[in-house]
This record gives structure tokens, C-alpha cells and sequence, in this order.
């Protein structure tokens, strides 16, 4: 017994002592602006960069510096911090937000009793809703976002702007394709998804795109057209002038988000 | 004196620590995707399970048997596994820095691998000697490391071929390696 401790004792002093002493004998100087960096990066190895970590990422920016844009998750003050440890000047970014295209205003048509997941539920009978693209509602997005920044409240989903960078990954994990990634500074945001013909769609759905064309005549910029039954907004050429926003109103059926704030506002309200 | 070429035969074929003793499974299913880290996963293991046979077989006669300790064998070998693995990691990290980047996520992965344990304890179980042991190491090394390249080589061809939906992946290349294994059952046959 005292023969086992003792010796198992002395093993372990002794590796432990002769590691540490290796470590200092072998140690490899990293670069000091990897360990800054990887301070500044959010730490969430979200993946959207491309590299399997924030340490990896870190490592890679070092060597090549143009990588800085690849990471969307951090915050503007990390970015400013990244920035400056590689020796940059500030460079504008841009930052992007995912958005639901879907009012989930498309009532059931048959009673659902399957597995609580959109990808389940869109193979059952090609999926409950009336609409064939109206969002399902069991949050498969919710589960899917690495930031906690989507939200269901009542039928609808929400996404927080705050939290929100633009990863993407719930735009996979939606099996109807209803989340876009657009700029974040965007006020204006067509929140339906359905190609359906305008005539379809107003019998299933109060709030759907019929493609009137409305929004299109009234967009002095030239930035909405009308494809496959549904309004696309061009982001580059919008000027979020909110034109399209009261045309659309007077409609009162293809839905356009509006500004920012409202949104924010309604959504408190829901 | 043990029989050197019995005891290497006899572990790269007859008693493969993957198909025979069904040791380290756990990296023959991971790592056998892609034939190229298959054989880099080899290398490392060859030359760790080289290593810790060397170094294990004084510890246990000259610091266990004498002091009528052998039960901690187990505890003992770990330790003595997990510390040299650590030393080589960091030797290699700055001595040869393409060779850690290919072996890397490798290394560490090696310390906890029971089939690294296990070719040191088979050694004490064969009453092999310090030369034997070391020659039994490193077949074992071999012989793992043949299986993971035969697994990988057919795991790239399985990828091309028409499995059904359920059985892709990991299924498949279950049944396959119960097959190979079927298949090295026959050198139980070799008599040396």
C-alpha cells in the first residue's frame, strides 16, 4: 500500500516536474497578435469564417491580413481592436441580418401530429399549411442559431438585430428556404415567400405578395422588381425611402417591413 | 530469447490489435475516411506504441515487480503513456513543425487510446523481454496501422459505390469491417 503510493508519487512529481521543465525548454514563441486577436473575436467558433475556430481563424488573420471581413460575429469595438493589431486602417464592413420572408398568416390544412420539426414536418404531406412556402413554426431556425437572436412570439418569428451577424445558419436549416440575409442597415424587406399566383395567394393568406406591381410602379429607384409572382427588393439600388412600404399598404397585401424601429416597437407590443 | 519474427507476425496478423483483440476502434472508424490521414494517424501510432513498449517494460520490472506492485500496472502505464506523449508532442511542436501540423490532432488522441495501452500489458502478459517487447510495439504499430489503410482504401471506394440510403456511412463501413475481420480470422491458422 505505502509502496504504491509512494512510487505512483514519485512517478507523477517527477513527469509533472519534467514536463513543466519541457515546456519552457521547447516552448514555440507564438505571435503576441494571435493571443490579442483571439481576445477580440467573439469566441463563439460559430464557423461562418470559414475555419473550424476562432483560434484557427486568429492564426490564419495573422498571416493574411484580408481574411478581417470573414468574421462577422464580433462586435464594432473587437473590430476596431482587430483592426488595429494588424495594422489596418478601419475598413466599413458590411454587416448583414437574417430576416423570416413569411407572415405565418397560411392557416393548416390538415391536422399535423408528427415529430415538433420543420424538416419533418415539410416531408409530411408536403407540409400542413395551406401555403407550400409559409413557415412551418416549430423553429428549426431557433435551434439552429448559435447567437440565441431568433425568437417566436405568438406565430411569428423575430429576430433580434442586435444579436443577429448574418451567419446564415439558419437560412440552412429552414427546409422551405424562408430566411434571407440582408444588409442590416435595410429598412424595407418583403416578408413573403410564396410564388404562388397573386390570385392563390389572396385566397390562402391575408398578408402574402400578389404581385400587384405596386411597389414596383411606386420605387423611384428602380430596385423592386416583380420575379416568379414575388416582389425582390435589389438592396444596392434601394435608398430605404419607405415608398414601397405605403404603396404596398394601400394594398394592403404584399408586406414590406418598415423601419427598423416600428419593427422593434410592434414586435414589444406582440 | 523470444522469437522475433514470431512475435511480429504474430502481431500484425494473427493477433491485429484492430481485427483480432478489437483494440482502438475508436480512431479505425474515425480516422480510416481518407486514406491520407489514415496513414498519418498510422505513422504516429507505430511510433508511440513503439515508444511506451520501451519505456513501460523497466518501469514494471524494475519499479512494480520489486516492489510487489504489479496491480498498478494499469494506473502506472497510463501515466507514464500520457506524460511521454505530451513530451513528444511539445519536442515535435519545435523541432519539426510540418511533422506536428500532419500529426497534430493526431497525438493527443493517442494518449487515451486503450489499443496503445493494451500492446503494453499483452508485453507483461507474454513475459515478453525489453527487445520483444519493443519488436511486439511496434508490429503492433504496423498492424494497426495496415488495418486502418485497408479500412480507408475501402471506405474511398465505398464512396463511389451504390449503398443504400439507410446504410451510408458509418453502417456500411460497420459490415465491412466485420468482414475484414472474418477475413483475418484466417491467420489464427499460422502456426510459428
Amino acid at each position: 500500500m505505502i509502496e504504491a503510493v509512494t512510487i505512483l508519487g514519485i512517478l507523477g512529481v517527477l513527469f509533472g516536474m519534467g514536463l513543466a521543465y519541457a515546456s519552457k525548454r521547447f516552448e514555440v514563441p507564438l505571435d503576441p497578435r494571435v493571443g490579442r486577436i483571439l481576445d477580440a473575436l467573439p469566441g463563439s467558433n460559430c464557423g461562418t469564417c470559414g475555419f473550424a475556430s476562432c483560434d484557427e481563424f486568429a492564426t490564419a488573420l495573422v498571416k493574411d491580413p484580408s481574411l478581417v471581413t470573414n468574421c462577422k460575429a464580433c462586435v464594432e469595438e473587437s473590430w476596431l481592436k482587430i483592426c488595429d493589431t494588424l495594422g489596418l486602417g478601419v475598413e466599413k464592413r458590411k454587416q448583414e441580418l437574417a430576416l423570416v420572408a413569411c407572415s405565418c398568416d397560411s392557416v393548416a390544412k390538415f391536422d399535423y401530429d408528427g415529430v415538433k420539426s420543420c424538416a419533418v414536418a415539410a416531408l409530411s404531406g408536403g407540409g400542413f399549411t395551406t401555403c407550400k412556402y409559409a413557415c412551418l413554426g416549430f423553429g428549426d431556425c431557433v435551434k439552429a442559431c448559435p447567437f440565441g437572436a431568433i425568437e417566436k412570439r405568438g406565430y411569428q418569428f423575430f429576430v433580434d438585430f442586435d444579436k443577429c451577424i448574418g451567419c446564415g445558419a439558419c437560412v440552412d436549416a429552414c427546409p422551405r428556404g424562408l430566411i434571407k440575409i440582408v444588409d442590416k442597415n435595410a429598412t424595407v424587406f418583403v416578408r413573403c415567400n410564396s410564388r404562388d399566383t397573386g390570385k392563390t395567394v389572396a385566397k390562402i393568406c391575408e398578408s402574402g405578395c400578389i404581385a400587384c406591381k405596386l411597389c414596383e410602379k411606386a420605387c423611384e429607384q428602380h430596385a423592386i422588381r416583380i420575379e416568379n409572382n414575388l416582389a425582390i427588393i435589389d438592396y444596392d439600388r434601394c435608398t430605404n425611402c419607405g415608398k414601397c412600404i405605403e404603396a404596398c399598404k394601400f394594398g394592403t397585401i404584399l408586406s414590406i417591413l418598415p423601419p427598423r424601429k416600428a419593427v422593434a416597437e410592434a414586435a414589444q407590443e406582440a | 530469447m523470444d522469437n522475433l519474427l514470431a512475435i511480429a507476425v504474430g502481431s500484425i496478423f494473427v493477433h491485429n490489435f484492430v481485427l483480432f483483440r478489437f483494440l482502438g476502434l475508436c480512431p479505425f472508424f474515425g480516422v480510416s475516411k481518407k486514406t491520407s490521414s489514415a496513414l498519418g494517424m498510422g505513422v504516429a501510432v507505430v511510433f508511440v506504441m513503439t515508444c511506451a513498449s520501451a519505456i513501460t517494460w523497466p518501469v514494471y520490472t524494475y519499479l512494480l515487480l520489486p516492489y510487489e506492485i504489479e496491480f498498478m500496472r494499469t494506473v502506472t502505464f497510463i501515466l507514464v503513456i500520457a506524460a511521454f506523449v505530451q513530451l513528444v508532442e511539445m519536442v515535435i511542436r519545435k523541432h519539426q513543425p510540418s511533422l506536428y501540423k500532419s500529426l497534430g490532432i493526431y497525438l493527443p488522441l493517442i494518449t487515451t487510446n486503450c489499443a496503445v495501452l493494451g500492446v503494453t500489458l499483452v508485453n507483461l502478459e507474454q513475459r515478453y523481454s525489453l527487445i520483444g517487447s519493443v519488436v511486439d510495439g511496434f508490429s503492433a504499430g504496423i498492424g494497426f496501422t495496415l488495418a486502418l489503410l485497408l479500412m480507408s482504401g475501402i471506405r474511398e471506394r465505398l464512396e463511389l459505390a451504390h449503398v443504400p440510403h439507410s446504410f451510408k456511412g458509418l453502417p456500411i463501413a460497420f459490415i465491412s469491417a466485420a468482414l475484414l475481420a472474418l477475413a483475418f480470422m484466417a491467420f489464427t491458422g499460422i502456426r510459428l
